[in-house]
């Protein structure tokens, strides 16, 4: 049997996701990833955009004769923010072969856009709501690793937000970085007023505002396939507790004093 | 040849989900005797001796500051030389390479063979790992993200004065990291 002339028409969908990157990469990444950072492997394949990880998604609806799985025409991916480095294109490689079935002139070229934002944590504090001048007060944020989904470009996208550490403002003028999440006392198996990795100690008495903000590492993922990774760390938005010190002293009562406010000694 | 038209039914079904899909071309079929390429097989194999060849052609280039791409120009469109000549991190920065790397096709993503012209693109890792990036003092300075194998997507086409070699049409970064 005579095969047909053209063996194999393709229609291919192939979408790019560019990623507009808006840290501090190498010194001069090219404002758009053309050819020559393509094969070399410069194009970043993560950005981060401030609070956002921004997906840019460039695509091409391609049929008929041009052949080639997977095209994409290289659009500038640095005029978003931030000086914008370089956006890296990835091509998804969704290739539909259909046999004799031709003929869409011309190429059709989308574009999309979509911001993804961590969910904020809750921060709680033991003692709840006041600490004692001169002890640890413990605070706990509460985050873990969450996935926040959409679509660009009618593809699924989801994004993947992973805690990596922990900004601590205290308020008082300092601030410390922690590794953990932090813990309650009963649950490290301290005796309260203990220091643990996420306490601090206030050294005056007053209305203390707390902050802590959340580094996420960052991946993605379009449709089913693999996650991918995104350079840099992401941070969440500030999550504040205000919280008053005092000062304790120690006094021999009746009662207790909620029970019998005006006992001797309280 | 039913199942030959169920084939068709089928793709055709997925393809209009996406683009519509208009019937098959009324053209009589012509004997693949007078394509260019008799199996996909011989079109790979001269696509990835022109790879080859374009590798080393890029490794020389990027060698020497990104700055001369004649070496590529028998081995690419016009087109794409175009494309290759915008200037890169290296070029721009006045940094070049040291090294070579190598590649390992995946996988054809695509393949025509019609008699006046033919294409093929293919899914390549390309290995870096052997390139570092050097400033102008000699520092390496090879970007912490840059992965040691690089995804890509290479089309090649038929020249049009010569439809018997192969030239690279188009090269993207390929979205499939399970392979590479």
């Amino acid at each position: 049997m005579a095969e047909s002339r053209i063996l194999l028409g393709v229609v291919s969908l192939a979408v790019a996701i560019q990623l507009i990157s808006g840290g501090a990469l190498e010194p001069a990444t090219a404002a758009a990833c053309d050819v020559q950072d393509k094969v070399s492997g410069f194009c970043s394949e993560g950005g981060i955009d401030g609070g956002d990880a921004v997906i840019r998604g460039d695509g091409i609806v391609d049929g008929g004769n041009g052949g080639g799985g997977g095209d994409t025409d290289g659009e500038d991916g640095g005029r978003d923010t931030d000086g914008g480095n370089g956006g890296g294109e990835d091509v998804i490689d969704t290739s539909m072969r259909c046999t004799s079935c031709v003929e869409v002139s011309d190429a059709i070229t989308l574009s999309d856009l979509a911001a993804f934002r961590p969910l904020a944590p809750s921060l709680r504090m033991e003692p709840d709501g006041w600490m004692l001048v001169g002890l640890p007060a413990n605070f706990i944020v509460g985050t873990r690793t969450h996935v926040v989904s959409g679509t660009l470009f009618d593809h699924a996208v989801d994004v993947r937000f992973t805690p990596s550490s922990y900004s601590w403002s205290w308020g008082d003028g300092t601030s410390t970085r922690s590794s953990v999440p932090g813990a309650t006392w009963s649950s490290l198996g301290l005796p309260e007023f203990s220091t643990t990795p996420t306490s601090h100690v206030f050294d005056e008495k007053g209305l203390y505002r707390v902050s802590v903000t959340v580094s996420y590492t960052v991946e993605f993922r379009v449709a089913t396939l693999a996650w991918r990774s995104i350079a840099g760390t992401l941070p969440g938005p500030a999550t504040v507790v205000a919280a008053v010190a005092g000062t304790a002293k120690t006094v021999l009562v009746d009662r207790e004093c909620t029970r019998n406010p005006s006992g001797p000694g309280c | 040849m039913p199942r030959r038209s169920t084939a068709v039914a089928v793709t055709c079904l997925l393809a209009a989900s996406l683009v519509g899909c208009t019937p098959p071309p009324t053209a009589p079929p012509t004997p693949t005797s007078t394509a260019i390429f008799a199996s996909e097989e011989e079109a790979l194999a001269a696509a990835t001796d022109v790879l080859t060849r374009y590798n080393a052609a890029f490794d020389k280039a990027n060698s020497a500051g990104a700055k001369n791409w004649d070496e590529l120009e028998e081995l690419v469109t016009q087109q794409h030389l175009t494309e290759l000549e915008k200037p890169g991190v290296i070029n721009s920065n006045g940094w070049h390479t040291k090294g070579v790397s190598t590649f390992s096709v995946v996988s054809v993503a695509s393949f025509e063979s019609g008699e006046s012209d033919s294409s093929i693109a293919l899914n390549v890792c390309r290995d870096v790992s052997g390139v570092r990036v050097l400033d102008a003092s000699g520092q390496d300075v090879t970007p912490i993200n840059r992965p040691d194998s690089v995804p890509l997507v290479v089309s090649l086409v038929t020249s049009d004065s010569e439809p018997s070699s192969l030239l690279v049409a188009k090269v993207d970064t390929w979205l499939n990291p399970a392979s590479c």
